[in-house]
């Protein structure tokens, strides 16, 4: 069957060129906007079937595993049927909380340095900096984590997986932010400032609360971006398969935990990792449904 | 208002006269945060050069130029890695790259409104989905179904090349390739839909008055006048796909060996650090940061010039 496809194309496309060449000009015109439309058609199916295919594939797969002790219990000793991901469910709330509180006001306040404070040289620098920087791979900031922690402290930790993801996160708050700020009219700043108020008191009272919206769904859509993220995590927290609170110890994630089950050569570990894609694939569907459904005009783009 | 001196803008320091302490902190705080950012660069590059340095003052200049990557004998040549992003970079881009700009040029000029949205939601969708999920999908349908049904038959026709060879467990490059182009997909078109927006629309209309149809519109006037914009968005998605680790990992197969044998399994600079970072000793996980050089220096490169292409097409229409 593929191969009357991959000898069909060309030989449509021969077809194409001989019709279209055989036509008078009006309808020829006619022709080539209607292959177009085609064609344009074509890639808009052509990107959207993996992500049915594999949604599908998960639901269908994961469905059934996606119980009450998926989120109630940890993994069981490899090999063994059942078990849950709590432990990771819960690492990854710790880790990726953690790198929010670095990152969400680092990004925000550089954004806002950007949109309102800076001139010149220097922040146009700094503008085009976070800019590439949102194109960094995601496992040099993992690289990162572990030169500057864990090698430091000699001890994989989920601090250096938190400041991993910190990084990721922070160039691209600092971009939703700065967008975010500059499309608050300039006519509430010069308000602001012509009743008297500092420009703290502007950007507080008056810049910040009119962006929020965009803001918000920018840190949103940021967190739950590096909430996925594995490869940082593989070198700085590594992992776990029971609970572990203490941050300077490695400690699971659900990407993480995903990522070791699905190298698992059993049918539960595997059952574990499709499940827990599953989640993943839901949840991040559900915080992208809620955030187009809240701010559809104030989405701001992230790459 | 008086004191505002001609050449600021009333949005930036209205009141230079009067010393306002909360200002004060307000600035050096939001400059500090701004400064992160370009130590986030500074430390990565310095972290990155000392880390790797014990691995390229062993190697010198073999660690750009020896084919050979083998951790028993203490061998740490970069090539095969190199050679396995690129290609799977460049499939990626071939597969993806087209997909996503005519997907974006459809989106913008040709389809109904009302599919916009949710086709937006969709292709949203695609770029929030992990990489780890892809490479989990990679492994548990796609490389079954390309083994069993897609490879046999592209070594029928096109076995002759010698790119498609017969024997494929389905992990390799072109498998790489495939994921990838779907992990770029979105990054090309958002980038491409940027630049089509910002195309003056009397220039369109201008064409449409004439009695061009949409399709010549968009062929002879948007096309041409966002190229520039869209050879950025091209090399945006490149540089996504280089740097792509979980899901490259999960489907290349994890081989440091150079093969024009697409169907052959091979290793990316990313793959190859995730996968033997854990179990690495100290000479190979400074080869390893030296990989992660590589591609850092890499990416960095790519973005800015996507970026400046994309910028220059914005000035060019006044926007910003």
């Amino acid at each position: 069957m593929l191969r009357a496809f991959v000898l069909g194309i060309p030989i449509l496309i021969v077809i194409y060129y001989v019709v279209i060449g055989l036509l008078p000009f009006a309808q020829r015109r006619k022709a080539r906007h209607a292959a177009t439309l085609v064609l344009g058609g074509a890639a808009v199916v052509l990107a959207l079937i993996p992500l049915v295919l594999l949604i599908t594939h998960l639901v269908r797969e994961g469905w059934g595993g996606l119980s009450l002790d998926f989120f109630t219990q940890d993994q069981k000793p490899i090999g063994q049927t059942g078990g849950g991901m709590r432990h990771a469910i819960i690492g990854s709330l710790i880790i990726v909380g953690m790198a929010s509180c670095i990152g969400i006001p680092v990004g925000v306040l550089a954004g806002i340095y950007l949109a309102e404070v800076g001139k010149g040289k220097f922040a146009a620098t700094i503008r085009f900096l976070s800019e590439v920087l949102t194109g960094l791979p995601s496992i040099i900031a993992g690289i990162l984590g572990y030169t500057l922690i864990v090698m430091r402290y000699n001890q994989f930790s989920a601090i250096a997986g938190a400041v991993a993801l910190a990084i990721l996160m922070i160039p691209v708050i600092t971009r939703v932010t700065e967008e975010a700020i500059l499309l608050v009219p300039k006519s509430m700043r010069e308000a602001s400032y012509g009743l008297g108020s500092s420009q703290t008191q502007t950007v507080i009272k008056v810049v910040l609360p009119a962006a929020r919206s965009a803001i918000l769904t920018g840190i949103v859509l940021a967190v739950a971006r590096v909430g996925g993220e594995t490869a940082p995590l593989l070198l700085t927290a590594v992992g776990q398969s029971t609970l572990q609170t203490d941050v300077t110890k490695s400690m699971a994630a659900l990407p993480l935990s995903i990522y070791l089950n699905a190298n698992q050569p059993f049918d539960s570990s595997q059952q574990l990792a499709v499940t827990g894609a599953l989640f993943l694939v839901l949840w991040i569907a559900f915080v992208n449904l809620t955030i187009s459904a809240i701010a559809a005009k104030t989405r701001p783009r992230l790459s | 208002m008086a004191t505002i001196p001609a050449d600021r803008t009333p949005s930036t320091i209205p009141t230079k006269s009067k010393f306002r302490w909360d200002d004060g902190i307000f600035r050096s705080l939001t400059t500090a945060a701004g400064g992160a950012v370009l130590a986030i660069v500074i430390i990565t590059a310095y972290q990155l050069v000392t880390g790797s340095l014990p691995a390229l003052e062993k190697e010198g200049l073999g660690f750009l130029t020896g084919s050979s990557w083998n951790v028993g004998e203490e061998l740490f040549g970069s090539l095969p890695f190199v050679w396995g992003t690129t290609i799977s970079s460049i499939l990626a881009l071939v597969l993806g790259g087209s997909i996503g700009v005519m997907l974006s040029a459809f989106l913008v000029e040709l389809a109904p409104k009302w599919l916009l949205k949710p086709i937006g939601f969709l292709v949203d969708l695609l770029a929030a989905i992990p990489s780890i999920i892809y490479g989990l999908w990679g492994i548990l349908v796609l490389i079954p179904f390309l083994r069993e049904r897609v490879f046999p038959e592209i070594h029928a026709v096109f076995g002759w090349t010698g790119l498609f060879g017969e024997k494929s467990t389905g992990t390799g490059l072109l498998t790489a390739g495939i994921v990838l182009a779907i992990m770029i997909i979105p990054t090309v078109a958002a980038i491409t839909r940027e630049v089509l927006l910002v195309v003056p629309r009397n220039m369109r209309d201008g064409a449409l008055a004439l009695g061009a149809n949409r399709t010549e519109a968009l062929k002879t006037v948007m096309l041409p006048y966002a190229s520039g914009g869209i050879l950025g968005a091209l090399i945006l998605g490149l540089g996504r796909a280089l740097g792509e680790t979980m899901a490259v990992a999960m489907v290349i197969g994890n081989s440091a060996t150079i093969e024009s044998d697409l169907f052959k399994p091979a290793a990316s600079l990313a793959s190859n650090i995730a996968t033997e970072f854990g179990e690495a000793g100290p000479l190979q996980k400074s080869a390893l940061i030296g990989l992660g050089l590589i591609l850092f220096i890499l990416a960095l490169a790519l973005n800015f010039a996507a970026r400046m292409l994309v910028a220059r097409v914005r000035r060019k229409s006044g926007v910003q």
